[in-house]
C-alpha cells in the first residue's frame, strides 16, 4: 500500500481504518463503547457484503437470469428451485415458517450425503492407507531419509493414531465406569492405559494448535501495527515542521 | 303403650313383645294364662297372644308340681271348677302321707303345725315346684275348707299339672277361712286391704286380698319364711314401678323355693311384712293373679323379691362386688343370704375401687359400677373439643415470614451500583502484556531493528515451489480465497510470494472462493501483489473472478462435477469459458494446478475431499495459516500425498519468498514477527512459572495447615 | 396432520441422500446427471439462505431499535452500515471501487484488529494456565506450545541447535498422529451422524 500514491479517498479510508483499529484495541483497557460500535458497524457492513455477494453470484445470475433469458428447457428446470427459494424465503415469517421446513430437509438430505461421501472418499480410505504404508521402506529410500528415524517416526505416528483414537471411546467407557458395571478388570486397565497414551498425543496436538493460532494472531498484529506506523509515518511530516 | 327396655341386652322394644327382638330373651315373665293358652312362640317372632308357654321353658317349680301331680293319685272331690293342682294338694290333706314329706323343710313344716309328719314327708324330687297333688299344710291353711296341708306336697305338682289344672284346682271358697292358720307371709296384705287395694299397680287377685289373709294373722307372720314375709311386706307399701322392678322369672323363684326346700333355713326378713295380701283364696284371684303377670305387673307376693337396686345399698370398702347383682343383704332372705359366697380377704383387698366409675342405670345390670357401657361410646353424646381460630406459627415460620418481607420490601428500593474499579490486577497484568508485546513489535517496525534470520524453507514449501515453477506460461491456475478478512495479515503474507510467483510464470488465474469476501480478499491482495511485483495483471486477461461458491462442501461438489455450469459467468457479468485459456477447461482437473488459500482446517479439509477426487493426477497445493498446519499435515504426509505442496503462515511465506529471491510481506513482517514471538515466548514462560510456582506454593501452605489443624 | 408431514420430509431427506451419496460410489449416467442437478438447486437455495439470514437479522435489531433496551443505538448503527452496504454493493457491484473500499477500510481493519487483540489475550491466559491446574496433560500442552513458538521464530544473534529440528519433528511426528487420529474420528463421526440423518433417526430439520 503506496500512501503517495493514493488519493484523498483512499487516504481517508486509511485513517478510517486506523481509528478502527485503535477502538478494536482499546478492548485491551476494557469493554467500552468505542470498541461496541466499531464491532456492530463490522457485523453491519461484512452482512451487506455477503449478501450482495450471494445476489451477484448465484441467485441472479444462476436463477432469475436464465428465467428471464434461458431456453424453455433451463426456465423448467430452474421451476422448481424457483419454488423452493419461494418456500425458503417464508422462513422470514414466524408464522409461515414451517412452508420452508421441506426445504431444509432437501438441503440437509444434500448436505449429509455430501459430508459422508467426502469422510469416506476423501479422509477415511486414505487416512488408513497413509496410516498402513508408514512403514513402506521404499519411499523412505526415495528420500534418502534414516530408516531407522523413519521406521521411528512411523512407529510414533502409528501408536499416536491408535491411541488418539481409543482415547475417544468408541464404545470404551473410563474405567471407572466399567468397574461400576462389572465388567473384566484386566481389559479395563489395558485400554485405559492406551486412552491415556493417547491423551498425551493429544495434549500435543493441542498444543501445536494452539501455537499455530498465537502465530496467527501474532502476525495480525504486526499487520496491523505495520500499518499504523506507515501511517504514522506517512502522515507525521505532515504535522512536523520542517 | 311405651316400649320396653330388654334386661338383657338393654334395647327397646314394643311392649306387646314377649320376647326381645333382639335377642330373645324373656321381656314378660310367665303366666298362668299364658300357661294354659301359649303357644310356642316362633323363633325371632314375638309372642303376640297369651300363648300357652311349652312345657320345657316352664319354671322348674311348676315342672314339679305337674309331675306331682301325675304320679299321686287323683283327687277324691274331682270339682270341675278346682284346678287340678288344688285338689290334688286337697288329697293327700285328707290322710295320704306321702313317703316325700321326710324331705320337706322346716319352714315349710313350720306353716303347718297338725302335720309335722306330714310336713317332714318332703317330695322325694328336691326339684319339684311347689303345688303337689297333695295338699301342703300351709295351703290347707290357705283354704278354710281344706285341711292343711303338709308343705311337701305342694312340690309334688308337677308344673303341667299345674297349668292345666291351675284354674280348676283353686278353691272356689276363700281357703283361707281361718286367720290364724294362714302363715305369716301369706297374710301380711290382707291386715290393710285397704292400703293394699288402693295402691295402683295392684294385680287383681291382690287387690282381693287374697293373700293379705294368708299373712294377717301374727302367727303365721312369724312362722313364714323371711324372704315372703319380705314379699308381703313390700306388698304393703305397693309394687315397685315397672322401670325399676326387675322381672325376675319364675324359674328364679321356684329356685329359691326348692333350695330352702332342700333345707336351708330361710333367711330372716328383715322388712316388715307386706299386709293385706293374701294368697291365692280362691280361682278367679289366683287366676287374676297370674293373669296379671301377662300384662307384665308382678304380684304382690312376686313383687316382694324384687332385690333391691344399688343405690340403697351403700358399697363399703371390702363390700362384696356388686357384680353377684344380687340384693343388698340387708334385703335378702336368709337362706339366700347365706349362698352369698364368701370372700377372701386377699380378693377383696385385690378389688379395684370403682368409685369412680359410672353406674350403670339400665338394663338388668343396672346399680352396677364399672360395666361396659351397652352403648359405645362414639354413640354417646359429647361435647365437641374446641380448636383455637388462630394461626399456630413456630419461631422458624416467623424468621422466613420476615425474611421475605425484607425481601419484598428491599425489591422495589433502588440499590446504589457499586462502581467496580478501572483498575484492576488482571487489568494491569493484561496491559502490562500488551505493552511489551506492543514494544517488541513496534521497536523493529520503526528501527528497522535486530534483522532476524530468514527461516528455512521446508520440503513441502519446495513442493510447491517446485509446482509452480514448473507451470507454463498461460497455464489455468485454479486460485481459491477461502480466508477471512480477520486472517488477512497472515494470508496476504503467506500467499503474496505464490501469487507472485504464479504472476512471474505467467498463469492465467482463475479466481474462486467459498468465502463471501473471497472475491474482495482476492482483488485486495492481487492488486497489492500486482503493485509491489510491478506486475501487470488485469482481468479478465490475465485473471478472472468467477466468483462465490455457496454451500460449503455441497457448492465444492457441485464445481467440481461441473464448474461451467455453477460459476457460468465471472463477476464482471462475462463468461469465461468462452475465450482462452480457460475455454478448454471443462472440469477442474483441467486446471494444471489447483492452490487453495485458507485459514481453517475444515475448509482444508473440505476441499480435500470433495474437489481432491475430481482432481486425479492434478496437484493440489495449498497456502495455510499457522493454525491448521496440524490438521492439514496428515494430508500432506499420506501415501500417496492428497497435498502435494504446503505453504504454511509467515514462516512459510518468507521461506517461499527466499526461495524465489523476491521480497515480500512475509520478509517485511519477519523481523517484528520474530521478535514478538520472543517476548510473546518469554512472557508466557515467565508468567506461567510464577503462577505455577505461587500455586504450589499456596497448596503446601494449605497442606501444612490441615496438617497444623 | 403431522404424521405425515413428518414422513414427507423424511422421505425428502432419504431420497435426496440417497442418489447423492449413490453417486460417490456408481457411476452411471443418470444418476451423475440427477446427481448434479440437485447440487446445483442445493447451491442456489444457499445463496437463498443466506437471504433468510439477512433478513432475520435485520428483524432482531429493527425490533430492538424500537423497543426500550438499552443498546438500541449499536442496533441503528448496525442496520445503517447494513443498509449503505447493500445500496452500494447492488448498485455498484461487490468488487466496485466503493465496494472495496468499504470493505478495505472498514471490514478488514476491524477483523484484523480482533484478531490482533487476540495476540494479547492469548498471552494472558496461556501465562495464567498453570495457575487454574497443573497436571501432565496441561504441562505437555504449555510445552509444547513454547517449543513449537520458540522453534518457529528466529532470534537475532541467538542461534539454538536443533531447536527448529525439534520444531519440526513435533508437528510432522507426534501432533501429525494426533491429528490423524482426530481426523479419523471426525470422519467416522461424521459417517454415524450422517447415516442416522438419512434413515431418520435425527431430524435436525424439524418435524
Amino acid at each position: 500500500m503506496n500512501l503517495a500514491n493514493m488519493g484523498l479517498v483512499d487516504l481517508v479510508g486509511v485513517l478510517l481504518g486506523f481509528v478502527f483499529t485503535l477502538f478494536i484495541f482499546s478492548y485491551i483497557l476494557g469493554d467500552n463503547p468505542l470498541f461496541r460500535l466499531a464491532l456492530y458497524i463490522f457485523i453491519g457492513v461484512a452482512a451487506g457484503y455477503a449478501v450482495v455477494m450471494a445476489w451477484y453470484n448465484v441467485i441472479w445470475p444462476q436463477l432469475l437470469l436464465p428465467l428471464v433469458t434461458g431456453s424453455t428447457s433451463e426456465r423448467l428446470l430452474l421451476l422448481l428451485p424457483l419454488l423452493l427459494s419461494g418456500l425458503l424465503l417464508m422462513r422470514i415469517s414466524p408464522r409461515l415458517a414451517g412452508w420452508g421446513t421441506p426445504v431444509i430437509a432437501y438441503l440437509v438430505g444434500v448436505g449429509v450425503a455430501t459430508a459422508i461421501g467426502g469422510a469416506v472418499l476423501g479422509t477415511l480410505f486414505p487416512q488408513v492407507q497413509a496410516s498402513i504404508n508408514l512403514f513402506d521402506l521404499t519411499a523412505a529410500n526415495q528420500n534418502g531419509s534414516n530408516l531407522l528415524l523413519y521406521v521411528m517416526d512411523a512407529s510414533v505416528i502409528l501408536v499416536a493414531t491408535i491411541t488418539t483414537l481409543i482415547f475417544f471411546h468408541f464404545g470404551v467407557k473410563s474405567r471407572s465406569v466399567q468397574a461400576a458395571q462389572a465388567t473384566s478388570a484386566n481389559r479395563g486397565v489395558v485400554i485405559e492405559s492406551l486412552a491415556w497414551v493417547g491423551q498425551i498425543f493429544i495434549s500435543i496436538t493441542f498444543g501445536a494448535l494452539f501455537a499455530g493460532v498465537y502465530t496467527a494472531a501474532l502476525t495480525a498484529l504486526v499487520e496491523r501495527l505495520y500499518s499504523s506506523v506507515k501511517l504514522v509515518q506517512f502522515l507525521l511530516p505532515l504535522f512536523t515542521p520542517k | 303403650m311405651a316400649d320396653v327396655r330388654c334386661p338383657m341386652c338393654g334395647k327397646l322394644n314394643p311392649a306387646e313383645l314377649e320376647v326381645c327382638q333382639f335377642c330373645q330373651a324373656r321381656l314378660k315373665p310367665f303366666q298362668a294364662s299364658s300357661l294354659t293358652e301359649a303357644e310356642p312362640p316362633a323363633s325371632g317372632q314375638p309372642s303376640t297372644s297369651k300363648a300357652e308357654p311349652a312345657e320345657d321353658v316352664l319354671p322348674d317349680w311348676l315342672q314339679s308340681l305337674r309331675q306331682r301331680q301325675e304320679s299321686l293319685p287323683e283327687a277324691a272331690e274331682p270339682q270341675e271348677d278346682v284346678p287340678d293342682w288344688l285338689s290334688n294338694l286337697r288329697a293327700p290333706a285328707e290322710g295320704t302321707p306321702s313317703a316325700a314329706e321326710d324331705a320337706v323343710p322346716d319352714w315349710l313344716s313350720g306353716l303347718s303345725g297338725d302335720t309335722p309328719s306330714q310336713a317332714e314327708a318332703a317330695p322325694a324330687e328336691p326339684e319339684q315346684v311347689f303345688f303337689s297333688g297333695e295338699e301342703s299344710d300351709w295351703l290347707s291353711k290357705i283354704s278354710p275348707s281344706q285341711p292343711a296341708e303338709p308343705p311337701e306336697t305342694l312340690a309334688q305338682v308337677t308344673p303341667g299339672e299345674a297349668e292345666s289344672n291351675l284354674a280348676e284346682t283353686l278353691p272356689e271358697e276363700s281357703p283361707i277361712q281361718n286367720e290364724e292358720e294362714t302363715p305369716e307371709w301369706l297374710k301380711g296384705p290382707a291386715e290393710e286391704p285397704g292400703g293394699a287395694a288402693g295402691q295402683t299397680g295392684l294385680t287383681d287377685w291382690e287387690q282381693e286380698g287374697q293373700l293379705g289373709d294368708l299373712g294377717a294373722s301374727s302367727e303365721t307372720q312369724d312362722e313364714l319364711p323371711d324372704w315372703m314375709a319380705g314379699i308381703l311386706a313390700r306388698q304393703a307399701t305397693g309394687p315397685e314401678p315397672a322401670r325399676t322392678r326387675p322381672e325376675i322369672p319364675l324359674a328364679a323363684l321356684g329356685a329359691a323355693a326348692l333350695a330352702q326346700s332342700a333345707g336351708e333355713p330361710p333367711a330372716p326378713v328383715q322388712e316388715p311384712q307386706p299386709k293385706g295380701v293374701e294368697p291365692f283364696s280362691s280361682k278367679e284371684g289366683l287366676l287374676a293373679e297370674l293373669g296379671a303377670l301377662d300384662t307384665g305387673e308382678l304380684p304382690a307376693w312376686l313383687a316382694g323379691i324384687t332385690p333391691l337396686v344399688a343405690e340403697k345399698q351403700e358399697p363399703t370398702p371390702q363390700a362384696a362386688p356388686v357384680e353377684s347383682g344380687l340384693a343388698p343383704s340387708d334385703e335378702l332372705p336368709s337362706w339366700l343370704e347365706a349362698m352369698r359366697p364368701v370372700e377372701s380377704a386377699a380378693i377383696l383387698a385385690a378389688m379395684p375401687d370403682l368409685s369412680h366409675e359410672t353406674i350403670e342405670s339400665a338394663g338388668p345390670l343396672s346399680g352396677l359400677r364399672g360395666v361396659l357401657p351397652a352403648e359405645p361410646g362414639v354413640a354417646q353424646g359429647q361435647k365437641p373439643h374446641v380448636h383455637s381460630i388462630k394461626l399456630q406459627i413456630s419461631e422458624t415460620n416467623q424468621a422466613n415470614a420476615l425474611l421475605i418481607e425484607q425481601m419484598i420490601k428491599t425489591e422495589g428500593q433502588a440499590r446504589p451500583i457499586v462502581r467496580r474499579s478501572v483498575i484492576t490486577t488482571q487489568r494491569i497484568l493484561r496491559i502490562g502484556i500488551a505493552v511489551v508485546l506492543f514494544l517488541a513489535v513496534l521497536w523493529p517496525l520503526v528501527t528497522g531493528g535486530p534483522q532476524a534470520s530468514l527461516p528455512g524453507f521446508t520440503p513441502e514449501t519446495y513442493a510447491a515451489n517446485q509446482l509452480i515453477e514448473g507451470l507454463r506460461a498461460g497455464a489455468p491456475v485454479l486460485l481459491a480465497f477461502d480466508y477471512q478478512p480477520g486472517l488477512s495479515g497472515e494470508m496476504d503474507a503467506a500467499a503474496a510470494g505464490v501469487i507472485d510467483h504464479l504472476m512471474v510464470k505467467g498463469a492465467y488465474l482463475a479466481v474462486i472462493s467459498t468465502a463471501s469476501t473471497g472475491s474482495a480478499q482476492a482483488e485486495r491482495l492481487l492488486a497489492m501483489v500486482n503493485q509491489a511485483g510491478q506486475h501487470n495483471f488485469t482481468s479478465p486477461d490475465q485473471y478472472t473472478d468467477l466468483g462465490f461458491i455457496p454451500g460449503g462442501p455441497t457448492g465444492l461438489l457441485s464445481f467440481a462435477l461441473s464448474p461451467r455450469q455453477v460459476m457460468p459467468l465471472a463477476l464482471d457479468g462475462k463468461s469465461p469459458w468462452q475465450g482462452s485459456p480457460l475455454q478448454d477447461v471443462t472440469a477442474v482437473k483441467d486446471f494444471a494446478l489447483t492452490i487453495v488459500i485458507t485459514d481453517n482446517p475444515d475448509d482444508a479439509r473440505a476441499w480435500v475431499e470433495q474437489v481432491g477426487p475430481a482432481l486425479e493426477n492434478q496437484p493440489l497445493t495449498m497456502v495455510i495459516s499457522a493454525q491448521a498446519e496440524p490438521m492439514v499435515r496428515p494430508y500432506v504426509e499420506s501415501n500417496p500425498p492428497q497435498i502435494s505442496g504446503l505453504v504454511i503462515g509467515l514462516s512459510g511465506g518468507a521461506s517461499f519468498e527466499d526461495l524465489n529471491g523476491r521480497k515480500g510481506l512475509g520478509q517485511t513482517y519477519w523481523n517484528a514477527f520474530s521478535l514478538g514471538l520472543v517476548a510473546a515466548v518469554l512472557l508466557i514462560l515467565v508468567g506461567g512459572l510464577f503462577t505455577a510456582g505461587s500455586t504450589v506454593w499456596a497448596r503446601t501452605k494449605e497442606t501444612e495447615g490441615e496438617k497444623k489443624a | 396432520m403431522k404424521i405425515p408431514v413428518r414422513l414427507l420430509l423424511a422421505v425428502i431427506v432419504m431420497a435426496i441422500g440417497l442418489v447423492v451419496l449413490l453417486g460417490f460410489f456408481i457411476d452411471l449416467p443418470v444418476l451423475n446427471d440427477l446427481r448434479t442437478v440437485f447440487l446445483r438447486w442445493a447451491v442456489i437455495l444457499a445463496a437463498v439462505a443466506i437471504l433468510v439470514g439477512l433478513f432475520n437479522l435485520a428483524a432482531v435489531h429493527w425490533r430492538k431499535m424500537g423497543s426500550r433496551q438499552p443498546g438500541r443505538f449499536y442496533s441503528a448503527v448496525l442496520l445503517i452500515s447494513m443498509f449503505v452496504t447493500l445500496v452500494i454493493g447492488l448498485a455498484f457491484g461487490p468488487t466496485s471501487t466503493w465496494s472495496l473500499w468499504i470493505f478495505n477500510h472498514i471490514q478488514v481493519p476491524v477483523e484484523t484488529s480482533l484478531m490482533a487483540v487476540l495476540a494479547v489475550v492469548l498471552a494472558y491466559a496461556s501465562a495464567r494456565l498453570l495457575n487454574r491446574r497443573i497436571n501432565l496433560f496441561s504441562i505437555v500442552f504449555l510445552a509444547t506450545a513454547l517449543l513449537i513458538l520458540i522453534g518457529t521464530a528466529t532470534i537475532p544473534g541467538l542461534e539454538v541447535p536443533g531447536l527448529t529440528e525439534l520444531r519440526a519433528w513435533i508437528t510432522q511426528v507426534p501432533a501429525a498422529g494426533g491429528a490423524r487420529g482426530i481426523l479419523l474420528g471426525v470422519a467416522l463421526g461424521t459417517i454415524a451422524t450422517g447415516l442416522r440423518v438419512l434413515i431418520g433417526s435425527d431430524r435436525p430439520y424439524g418435524g
